[in-house]
């Protein structure tokens, strides 16, 4: 225990070294630290905070902007029409973009404008879309790994379309990958769930927008996560199988494995990581001539019931 | 034309609430341009018509047919292609909707309808007031039209012919080359779905249920004593879930109540099977599994959240109950069964779950979170001595159900530190606390620490870099006694053993306003369990990936991809019931390649093409020393895809697509590579499993736009 504390002591101290080191080189200038993004701020809260709103509504921005078709596809969705609660049904095109001002005259005074090119932080940009979609899908939005990760709505999500391509089961699982590289080579491998054709997305399981319980999962624990489309291993069994109860990912790696049954590692020495007593689990397992522990299903060609048997007679997992 | 709606002040008495405690944490930090903040006193919208907002009203999308040759002789092939059909298929595309002027929406999505993998919609409602949704959807996988086995299915039970001569062993089983038959072991999914949503101005109400049925066969293994037989286990069972929920939001609140009922039910009953040797003693010949038993999960969770002045209080808890009476069967059937102590088992086990979670700017630039998270399952299933007839042939004495009750707790802490516009460092710490019943360990603790460092040092250029820590430790590791045998006492379960961990990840990524974009990222993990002299003893992973994508123009755009990663993993054994004397080491590596192009709006902008390249390889090699070193055969998955598609505008409203998959597969397992049912003496396998194939996709779409 005291061995364990030194270590992780020591790791406690390279963490505030890096905070040190972090804290150091930010009271250097910046040259890349352009201004012009921090004036643009500055302008845009100062607008905000006046609220100049235009004379006529969206009417005042078409005038411009309506020979944009990128612009005029926002009527195509549910952004664009005048439905409850719809930005169209309050401030309309200011509603997002924020108040006109004098963007009008001339057009260079800057919007409130969306995406990773923005000069807006992802916070603020999130601030608008968070002002009307605070519901339960969202609701542990804020703290959640994407927006610790200054991941703005639009870096996803599109709203001048009537497709939100994001939405769209076909591209989603794409979308995600582009970041969770090591999930796009997981999905890659030898077993993995059905990700990389799309029978089944991200979303399937996670929430992105945050959620109650780890890694965005959109259940309260990961087994409840699983039993959602594997209702027949969520029991209760008589002969439970302990870490199968505890977290199915003790044993399976969800995104995909190199090993068959999305397992961490292979049978039999998945099972003899946890499986040494006297007799045969505590024997080596040699490769070559095939046997029944090194080949078939290996432990599994007698012990079948590893997810737990209701079998009176299962206590060994063999009925 | 478009109304100004009024915002609508109900609940006030929780948006008191909600301000007490924002005001009461720390002074106003709030910021951002939400709607709440509008300063809408100069906002004069008496002349807002919106003249030149357009909205279509009547059919649009686009329907589509298609039709296609699938090359299915090695059905793995369809887990590519969403169809094993071997030749002609056919399936529906559509992507339609219907406007009113009123605003009310009627729309008809299908993609693939037709295949196993196929889906469908219908949605009608006035979006953002109320939706109704009629869905279906398919899922697929397909493991390997190759396996070989004598038995037959039918209902509960797999038979052997009528002629079967058993043997001692498998070579000793005179007609079993003459009875073995290919079986097909895949399944199939269909999922029925319907949801209704109703939002009013203050609250959101939706109501789901989902059917889903499930068929087809999968590998299952019967044995007795020391023999044993694969067998395909017939898979037929449904899943019927229910869900509502309701949620009210005010000004600076939002809580509501979900709750959910599943229902699992399996057509199957048990699983018996002819034994095909010889009985080694008693007259074991029929064996009888138990399959997954019916079973009711009931859920409910209440929800709250609390913000302002940019402090969030968000409150979960949630309560769950997973029950299953399935009659027992009974103890044995070769023989008189001993009296079981209750007719099924009535089990029940209910878990708690409770959040409470923080999150707030306290200064300019630093936000912090602090979460507090409790878990419980408690297992209410009686506990009974049950008898055991091992594997149908012997009375082993009697044995009682453990319970496996676990408490969790957890608590976090973490801040993020932004130093300017372009640098912020998040970190955080976590404790988790679990408690168990009857495992070898009452209790685990772990520590972890963690911090992101994120720097854009350019418009163009950005950078991350990720370092975790985690200590998991524990009370006193005593081997349970309940097992038959007991455990080496140098034995540490792996996930039960102490741990060190650490992980590092770096990410640069280029992403100018150039037609070039880059990214590559490096990880690397470690698990060290430094009190484990049996077991897993340590965990090594290193990974990496570089993508590019380059824009020639609006209509040429090229990208390319490389993963590459590595797990090597090392435990240690011992045959004597001591120290470790055997020792395996698996390496594990696979590497992902992929390419594609997208050349659009060629031939006078009628043609669009697309091709994608991947490929992708995985291997494990396990050695085991014990004073020799004798390394395992082949385990290896290779792939080569290859996606490609044109589409070709006829005319205005019709279109044509080709498409086109090819694929090479090749993989081998140790387990059955090169192995005939009778390769081993004790053990009926399938036969060799791995695959081997070149197959082709051709499909080509006529679809028409509305």
């Amino acid at each position: 225990m005291s061995e364990n504390m030194g270590w992780f002591t020591g790791k406690l101290v390279q963490l505030l070294l890096l905070t040190f080191v972090v804290a150091s080189f930010t009271t250097m200038a910046t040259p890349w630290d352009d201004k012009d993004p921090q004036e643009v701020e500055a302008i845009l809260d100062k607008k905000f905070a006046e609220g100049k709103y235009s004379p006529k509504g969206a009417d005042s921005c078409l005038m411009c902007h309506r020979k944009s078709p990128k612009v005029m596809a926002l009527f195509d969705g549910v952004h664009g029409s005048d439905i409850q609660a719809s930005p169209m049904a309050d401030l309309q095109c200011e509603a997002c973009h924020g108040p006109m001002g004098k963007h009008n005259r001339g057009g260079k005074e800057p919007m409130i404008t969306f995406g990773s090119d923005s000069p807006v932080p992802a916070a603020k940009q999130n601030s608008v879309c968070m002002s009307c979609h605070n519901d339960d899908q969202r609701m542990a939005w804020e703290g959640n790994h994407h927006d610790n990760a200054d991941v703005s709505c639009a870096d996803c999500h599109q709203v001048h379309t009537r497709h939100d391509p994001i939405a769209d089961r076909s591209t989603e699982v794409e979308v995600c990958t582009s970041c969770h590289t090591q999930q796009k080579a997981d999905i890659n491998k030898r077993s993995s769930h059905p990700l990389k054709w799309q029978q089944m997305v991200c979303t399937d399981c996670h929430n992105p927008h945050g959620s109650l319980s780890d890694a965005n999962l959109k259940q309260m624990s990961v087994n409840e996560n699983c039993y959602s489309c594997h209702a027949e291993k969520r029991g209760p069994k008589l002969w439970e199988h302990a870490p199968v109860t505890d977290n199915c990912a003790t044993c399976h790696n969800p995104h995909g494995s190199v090993n068959e049954a999305m397992l961490n590692s292979k049978p039999p020495m998945l099972c003899q990581q946890c499986h040494a007593s006297v007799g045969h689990t505590s024997n080596a397992v040699f490769g070559g001539k095939p046997n029944a522990f090194n080949a078939g299903q290996s432990c599994m060609n007698c012990h079948s019931q590893v997810h737990g048997s209701n079998h009176p007679s299962g206590k060994l997992l063999q009925r | 034309m478009f109304a100004i709606h009024k915002n609508i002040k109900t609940g006030q008495r929780l948006s008191v609430l909600a301000l007490a405690i924002s005001a009461g944490i720390s002074p106003a930090l709030a910021d951002g341009y939400g709607l709440q903040n509008a300063n809408r006193g100069k906002a004069d919208t008496s002349k807002w018509e919106c003249k030149r907002c357009t909205s279509e009203s009547g059919f649009k999308g686009s329907i589509g047919i298609g039709a296609a040759y699938n090359d299915a002789s090695d059905i793995h092939f369809g887990n590519t292609t969403g169809t094993d059909t071997d030749g002609a298929v056919g399936h529906l595309e559509a992507d339609l909707i219907n406007k009113s002027e009123s605003g009310y929406e009627t729309s008809f999505t299908a993609n693939k309808l037709g295949y196993d993998t196929g889906s469908a919609k219908v949605e009608t409602g006035m979006p953002g007031h109320y939706q109704i949704a009629l869905g279906y959807r398919g899922l697929a996988n397909y493991d390997t039209n190759a396996a070989l086995t004598p038995y037959l299915n039918s209902g509960d039970d797999l038979y052997l012919p009528s002629n079967w001569q058993t043997g001692a062993i498998t070579s000793q089983m005179p007609s079993l080359f003459d009875d073995i038959n290919y079986v097909e072991l895949k399944s199939q999914r269909d999922l029925f779905l319907l949801d209704a949503q109703y939002k009013g101005t203050f609250y959101q109400a939706d109501i789901n249920y989902q059917h889903e049925k499930r068929e087809g066969k999968r590998v299952f293994s019967g044995n007795f004593l020391t023999n044993s037989a694969m067998l395909a286990e017939a898979i037929d069972d449904t899943t019927d879930e229910f869900g509502a929920k309701i949620y009210f939001n005010g000004k600076g609140w939002l809580a509501g109540i979900d709750s959910s009922f599943s229902q699992y039910k399996n057509d199957h009953n048990s699983l018996t099977w002819q034994n095909a040797f010889s009985p080694t003693f008693g007259a074991a010949y029929t064996g009888q599994s138990a399959v997954s038993p019916d079973n009711k999960a009931y859920r409910i969770g209440a929800n709250a959240q609390l913000s302002g002045n940019g402090h969030q209080i968000l409150v979960h808890m949630g309560l769950a109950s997973f029950t299953q009476d399935e009659a027992f069967l009974p103890a044995t059937i070769n023989g008189p069964s001993p009296a079981l102590p209750v007719t099924n088992l009535d089990g029940k086990v209910d878990t708690t779950d409770m959040k409470l979670k923080y999150t707030g700017r306290v200064i300019r630039g630093l936000s912090v979170r602090a979460s507090y998270d409790y878990s419980d399952r408690d297992n209410k299933t009686a506990r009974n001595p049950y008898p055991q007839v091992i594997t149908d042939s012997y009375y082993a004495g009697t044995a009682i159900n453990p319970e496996y009750d676990r408490t969790k707790q957890q608590a976090k802490l973490g801040a993020k530190y932004r130093f300017s516009r372009a640098i912020y460092l998040d970190s955080g710490y976590q404790y988790d606390h679990n408690d168990f019943s009857d495992l070898d360990r009452d209790s685990l603790q772990q520590n972890s620490l963690f911090a992101r460092l994120s720097y854009s040092i350019s418009p163009a250029w950005s950078t991350w870099i990720k370092a975790d820590f985690s200590d998991r430790t524990g009370s006193a590791y005593n081997a349970v006694s309940t097992t038959n045998s007991p455990s080496n006492p140098y034995l540490r379960k792996s996930y039960l053993a102490d741990r060190k961990r650490q992980e590092y990840q770096l990410s640069v990524s280029y992403s100018p306003t150039s037609p070039f974009s880059a990214s590559a990222n490096v990880r690397i993990s470690q698990d060290d369990y430094d009190d484990t002299l049996v077991g897993l003893t340590k965990v090594d992973a290193q990974g990496y990936d570089i993508s590019a994508n380059y824009m020639f123009s609006d209509e040429l755009s090229i990208n390319a991809y490389l993963n590459q990663d590595w797990r090597d993993s090392d435990q240690a054994g011992s045959s004597n019931f001591s120290l470790p004397n055997w020792y395996a080491n698996t390496d594990e590596k696979s590497t992902l390649v992929g390419a594609g192009i997208d050349y659009i709006h060629l031939l006078d902008k009628k043609l669009d093409l697309g091709f994608d390249y991947t490929y992708s390889d995985g291997q494990s090699d396990t050695e085991i020393t014990q004073g020799l070193t004798s390394p395992y055969g082949d385990y290896f998955a290779e792939k080569h895809n290859i996606n490609a598609f044109a589409t070709y505008q006829l005319g205005e409203q019709m279109a044509l697509r080709f498409d086109w998959i090819f694929e090479h597969y090749k993989d081998s397992d140790w387990l059955n590579q090169g192995l005939t049912v009778d390769s081993i003496p004790n053990v009926l396998i399938f036969g060799d499993l791995s695959h081997d194939y070149n197959a082709h996709y051709l499909g080509l779409t006529f679809s028409y736009q509305l």
